[in-house]
């Protein structure tokens, strides 16, 4: 018989992470189920950002590492939340004029067409070095898409506009006749994804670019095939990472993309269904959340949750979609529910660790020991987070004008017909 | 007519001067009892002052400490506050309004009519046993405004505020309404005050909701689900802004 070996390396560094009084803080903060401070968002937003800049260095300021696990330290560079990344820095770059964003911004995106695959797609997984396996991945390509798309609008470099449609074509090979992708993944178990969505999206911002009709085609080929996975109350089918029954549920955090997907797509073709699919979803969020004064991490089909934990990228993706409705909608509920939402998240960021790795980190999960990614703060969550922040903050003072202006806001006064698009939240 | 109220209060809460109580005394109403849901104190005084604000919570207490009847209850009835009767209803405290002890106690009772006076959501077998239905005022336009702290999300978007007593049903504030008033709005009014405004309102249109089913005969009607929003607890942030628009309006 094989004699298995001990890790002894690592269980040695995850003793040496765990023995930091700043992680002691924090695991018996999350065993007593206390929250932190909830600071303004302003600090809360740029906590955020210098986590993602540390996390930037931490992989010599090209791609962003995945995170830091308390057990292993920080990770690899993950190309596909590097390439999210990228708009929320341009975004923040735009909203206080620092620089450093912007070239932090332009870096990742030269980064993601080093590493990218020969085929054009992106891989999964992260990046271990140039030597390493690698295998395409449908929803990781669409995201770095988005990256690409943002910065060749930002920086007219003719690079980024053909890395993203070559990539694009890549997708539109790849895609099923019913609209859906069925490429084995390296991060999941699951074959086919209505997060894709988030896919679908970013094919369309090529469409937009190019005006090539085949990404808009393909977009809404997908996205039709999403709209059908959508149950009466709101639910999507197909929709988890993994099929083994711990984990075979939808997350909060996939629920989001599909929904950021959905309004993304009509913000850039103006179909209505795929809107109304997107409000569906949240209005029962709003309802789940308000009434039981908890957003879980996962749900099943009839929006019923065992999970103990909360997923805390999820919770920040929920509530931009419903800042984004309130704007769309002049719902205050949304909004309401939003700064709840992110308050609860803002209670779980320590902004004044004494840890670099932690201080302005987003957990995976809340409590740290959640199911969703243990132990492991992720660079996806403080993107999440910030992006949500950011659009707080505009939201916020937009309507703290028109309250204190008098004008009237209440129910009736946008009817759903008569909703104007609105452009993205740069 | 024979009625039984449900209130939400912590055990050591006497209602033998409660407003409503006493105001529906004076109009010759039988108040079979007061079934009080157990609510803890430090919770009961964090809502009073997040809902009316430390400076009429003090004047409330002051009054009740001087046993002088509450302000509202001199609005227009042509009653003299001073001259109410005390509530000397008995009262039943219980765990849970929707509790099967809480049910036991409500058939002994055989009330006419349930009147709610600040409790949460009451299931079905509970207002099945009233042999006329259950009331309850509410303290915004309906059914524009359903859910909670509607007055202030009435402040927040611009919205008249008002009270209105309507059926209770299954649904959340799905009755048709009996009897409503909007609320005069003065400069100075903070939300706090406009609550205890419409408290003594309610009061009286309690009153008047209850003279309407006993003369005029008016029975349970429902209001289509699909009119209106709820409303859930309102952010802070908001909260702030609401007090804010009306100090300013």
């Amino acid at each position: 018989m094989e004699s298995r070996k001990l890790p002894w390396g690592t269980l040695a560094r995850a003793g040496a992470h765990l023995l930091h009084p700043s992680v002691a803080a924090l695991l018996a903060r999350d065993a007593l189920g206390l929250g932190s401070r909830v600071r303004s968002s302003q600090e809360h937003l740029e906590a955020a950002l210098r986590w993602i800049c540390r996390a930037h260095d931490e992989c010599g300021g090209r791609g962003v590492s995945a995170g830091f696990s308390l057990l292993r330290g920080w990770f690899p560079p993950y190309p596909e939340t590097t390439g999210y990344i990228i708009p929320t820095f341009f975004h923040y770059a735009a909203l206080t004029g620092e620089p450093q964003y912007r070239q932090r911004a332009v870096r990742m995106a030269d980064w993601e067409i080093e590493v990218r695959l020969p085929s054009g797609a992106v891989m999964g997984g992260v990046f271990r070095g140039a030597g390493h396996e690698s295998v395409p991945v449908v929803f990781n390509t669409g995201q770095v898409i988005l990256g690409w798309t943002r910065a060749y609008a930002e920086t007219r470099e003719e690079r980024y506009l053909a890395a993203a449609r070559r990539a694009g074509d890549w997708l539109v090979q790849q895609q099923s006749p019913d609209g859906a992708w069925r490429l084995p993944g390296a991060e999941t178990r699951t074959l086919v994804h209505a997060y894709d969505a988030r896919t679908a999206w970013s094919l369309l911002e090529v469409h937009a670019l190019t005006g090539e009709a085949a990404y808009l085609e393909a977009a809404r080929r997908n996205l039709d095939w999403t709209v059908a996975q959508q149950l009466d109350n709101g639910w999507f089918r197909e929709n988890a990472f993994f099929t083994e029954s711990k984990g075979s549920l939808p997350l909060t955090h996939t629920i989001a993309y599909v929904m950021e997907g959905l309004l993304e797509a009509w913000r850039l073709v103006g179909e209505e269904r795929y809107l109304a699919a997107c409000r569906r979803t949240a209005e029962k969020l709003l309802r789940i959340f308000e009434l039981r004064r908890y957003m879980a991490g996962e749900f099943d089909d009839t929006w019923q949750s065992t999970a103990s934990f909360s997923c805390l990228t999820g919770n920040a993706q929920i509530a931009g979609v419903w800042l984004r409705l309130f704007e769309l909608t002049r719902d205050t509920r949304f909004l309401s529910a939003a700064l709840k939402l992110n308050d609860f998240v803002k209670a779980t960021q320590q902004v004044r660790s004494l840890h670099p790795a932690i201080r302005g980190g987003i957990k995976g999960s809340q409590p740290i020991w959640g199911r969703y990614t243990p132990y492991t703060y992720v660079n996806w969550g403080a993107k999440f987070f910030a992006d949500s922040l950011m659009l707080e903050g505009r939201v916020m003072a937009k309507f703290e004008a028109a309250v204190l202006s008098g004008e009237r806001l209440g129910p009736g006064d946008a009817p759903d017909s008569a909703l104007a698009r609105t452009p993205a939240p740069r | 007519m024979r009625i039984v109220m449900f209130a939400r209060v912590p055990a050591w809460y006497s209602f033998r001067q409660d407003r409503l109580a006493r105001r529906l005394l004076a109009d010759g109403h039988e108040i079979a009892a007061i079934v009080a849901e157990n609510a803890g104190t430090f919770a009961t005084m964090r809502e009073w002052l997040h809902k009316l604000g430390p400076r009429v919570v003090l004047r409330k207490a002051a009054k009740r400490l001087l046993g002088r009847a509450s302000a509202g209850a001199r609005e227009g009835s042509g009653h003299s506050a001073t001259a109410y009767p005390r509530c000397e209803a008995p009262v039943h405290r219980v765990a849970s309004h929707n509790s099967d002890a809480c049910l036991a106690i409500l058939r002994g009772l055989r009330p006419e009519v349930l009147v709610l006076r600040g409790c949460g959501l009451i299931r079905a077998p509970v207002l099945q046993v009233p042999t006329l239905g259950t009331i309850n005022p509410h303290y915004a336009l309906l059914p524009a405004y359903r859910g909670m702290e509607v007055t202030e999300w009435s402040v927040l978007h611009g919205d008249p505020c008002a009270v209105n007593v309507h059926w209770v049903l299954e649904a959340v504030d799905a009755g048709g309404v009996i009897a409503g008033r909007l609320v005069e709005v003065e400069r100075g009014d903070s939300l706090g005050k406009l609550r205890e405004k419409c408290a003594a309102l309610a009061a009286e249109l309690l009153a008047d909701a209850l003279r309407r089913i006993e003369v005029e005969g008016i029975r349970p009607s429902p209001v289509p689900s699909t009119q209106g929003r709820q409303y859930f607890v309102m952010h802070p942030r908001l909260y702030q802004l609401a007090e804010t628009r009306l100090k300013s309006a």
